[in-house]
């Protein structure tokens, strides 16, 4: 049981410990096992390039090779021809008209979100009287929204914002209002025990802990914004990818939209790029897996 | 030596549960005293009610003759894990304190020097083992100059050598700035190192079952047989007050 029965190898008394050993605790974490990790998910970042350069190449092909009929689904080439047919400033203005909806749509939404998510995650009461209507509403598909938005705000740009914003809310709100809600009691009681006012509790403490949480939500509101961009779009509109959509169906041109679809997906994987890049910057003090030097 | 702390709890209860009833504590200034006893006897709990963090009992907490109810900058709080915000640096927790201010402290340097950790000022919290973050959380408790420090089990998650060199650090700073601490430990061998004074609550909620003086010198060596033999004998009489 006491420590003088113990080899006195294996316990030094600390008082007459060397130095060195003194301090073994203090030498910083190794980080041989990172960089190996780090190496390898340089080396393995093309692969992301693979499946849809094989699936281009391979789209390419079959349709040359006549095993699928070009009027259904083009090839590749045929979409960079329809893209230059159109013209760089055709494509530019459908393009230019979907993001700034997006973006209109998506900061408006996102910034209600921000503010009633931050009442409702730091408000028990508030949260008891607005929560439950909100997962109700949460619930709604986008589509349902259009007609009562089309009756109400007519077919100009606002029905088209307000869709958007309703997408890009959900995910923000729920993201906010989660987050501050889950933030660690612990830390809660060492900003506590700083004495801490509430405000200073909430923008020192509560908001930099809910913000892996914010973040995540922001980006799924970003990407579900583009999608209901799309559904509005569909309905009435003489400008943007939605419109290109509608116009390729009318007029039966499979190509035009596949042009359209992959705009999409470029323009979605970009923004959602940006964010990412922006949240790994934000978040760099976190101990994860993925942000391990 | 005056008293700093005068501790009286009528009764502090959790639901139909009493956790702590008719407890009296005293703690001189300059006082280390540990707090030890059966696993849910109240001893977390009793920290908690000094350093304010809960006012939901009955009694009364006075220090230096002054009644206190919630938290105050005198008393400060060490807890069991070292509870670094991650995303500030760890001279930032250091100077984490009401005033808000992110400025270079020139005391934040030195805390880091007493502790051990001289440069790590912008070293973000992911980057510390265990026990670097436990040394941090000491100077953290220290920067607000507290006179009294509470500790809950501070080293219980650290392996045993660091947690010798830890509790080396703790009497080294806690001489240095001369504050009162009260620490609640599982650990026998901490306790008799690093007290003046063992308090053994009884596992059933009522006054201090037994307080035992640590009437060793210091500098405290551990292979010293005089320290075994008060261990052995704090052991027979928390074992005699049914305590374990």
């Amino acid at each position: 049981m006491s420590l003088t029965t113990t080899s006195p190898d294996l316990e030094p008394p600390l008082s007459r410990a060397t130095p060195e050993a003194a301090n073994a605790d203090l030498r910083p974490r190794t980080r041989t096992h990172g960089q190996t990790q780090r190496g390898e998910r340089r080396s393995t970042a093309w692969l992301g390039w693979l499946p849809p350069v094989l699936m281009l190449l391979g789209l390419e092909g079959a349709v040359r090779l006549g095993w699928v009929p070009r009027h259904l689904l083009p090839a590749p080439s045929d979409l960079m021809l329809t893209l230059s047919q159109l013209g760089h400033e055709v494509v530019i203005q459908h393009v230019a008209a979907s993001s700034l909806r997006v973006l209109i749509g998506f900061t408006c939404g996102a910034s209600l979100a921000l503010l009633v998510g931050a009442a409702v995650g730091l408000r028990k009461p508030l949260e008891h009287l607005l929560d439950p209507s909100f997962q109700a509403l949460r619930a709604i598909p986008s589509l349902a929204w259009v007609p009562l938005l089309l009756l109400w705000l007519g077919i100009d740009e606002a029905p088209k914002i307000v869709l958007i914003a309703i997408g890009a809310f959900f995910p923000v709100y729920l993201g906010v209002s989660a987050g501050l809600r889950d933030v660690d009691r612990k830390l809660v009681e060492v900003a506590r025990m700083a004495g801490l006012s509430s405000t200073a509790l909430a923008r020192r403490v509560l908001f930099p802990a809910a913000m892996p949480s914010i973040m995540t939500g922001v980006r799924n509101g970003l990407s579900l914004s583009w999608m209901f961009m799309v559904a509005a779009e569909l309905i009435a509109a003489t400008k943007g990818l939605g419109y290109l959509l509608t116009d390729g169906r009318e007029t039966g041109r499979a190509d035009l939209v596949l042009t359209a679809i992959v705009l999409l997906a470029v323009l979605g994987k970009f923004s959602d790029s940006a964010l990412r890049w922006w949240e790994q910057r934000l978040l760099r003090w976190r101990d994860t897996f993925e942000s391990q030097p | 030596m005056p008293d700093l702390l005068h501790v009286h709890i009528q009764s502090k209860r959790y639901g139909d549960r009493a956790v702590l009833q008719d407890l009296a504590l005293r703690v001189r200034a300059g006082e280390l005293i540990s707090l030890v006893g059966a696993s849910g006897c109240g001893k977390s709990t009793l920290l908690r009610l000094i350093a304010g963090l809960d006012t939901d009992f009955q009694g009364d907490i006075q220090l230096d003759g002054h009644a206190v109810r919630g938290i105050t900058p005198e008393i400060g709080f060490i807890f069991q894990e070292a509870r670094l915000f991650p995303w500030l640096t760890v001279a930032q927790n250091i100077g984490f304190d009401a005033s808000g201010g992110t400025r270079p402290d020139a005391r934040v340097s030195a805390l880091l020097d007493e502790v051990g950790l001289g440069g790590y000022e912008d070293a973000l919290p992911k980057h510390l083992s265990g026990g670097q973050a436990q040394r941090v959380a000491i100077a953290r408790g220290l920067f607000r100059r507290p006179r009294l420090l509470l500790l809950d089990e501070p080293f219980s998650a650290v392996d045993a050598f660091t947690r010798m060199k830890l509790q080396d650090l703790l009497t080294r700073v806690v001489s240095h700035h001369g504050v009162t601490v009260l620490m609640v430990t599982h650990d026998l061998d901490e306790a008799v190192v690093l007290s003046d004074r063992v308090v053994v609550l009884d596992a059933v909620p009522g006054p201090v079952c037994d307080v035992m003086d640590i009437a060793l010198p210091r500098p405290r060596l551990r292979d010293d047989d005089a320290l075994t033999r008060t261990r052995t004998t704090l052991f027979r009489r928390l074992h005699e007050a049914h305590a374990l």
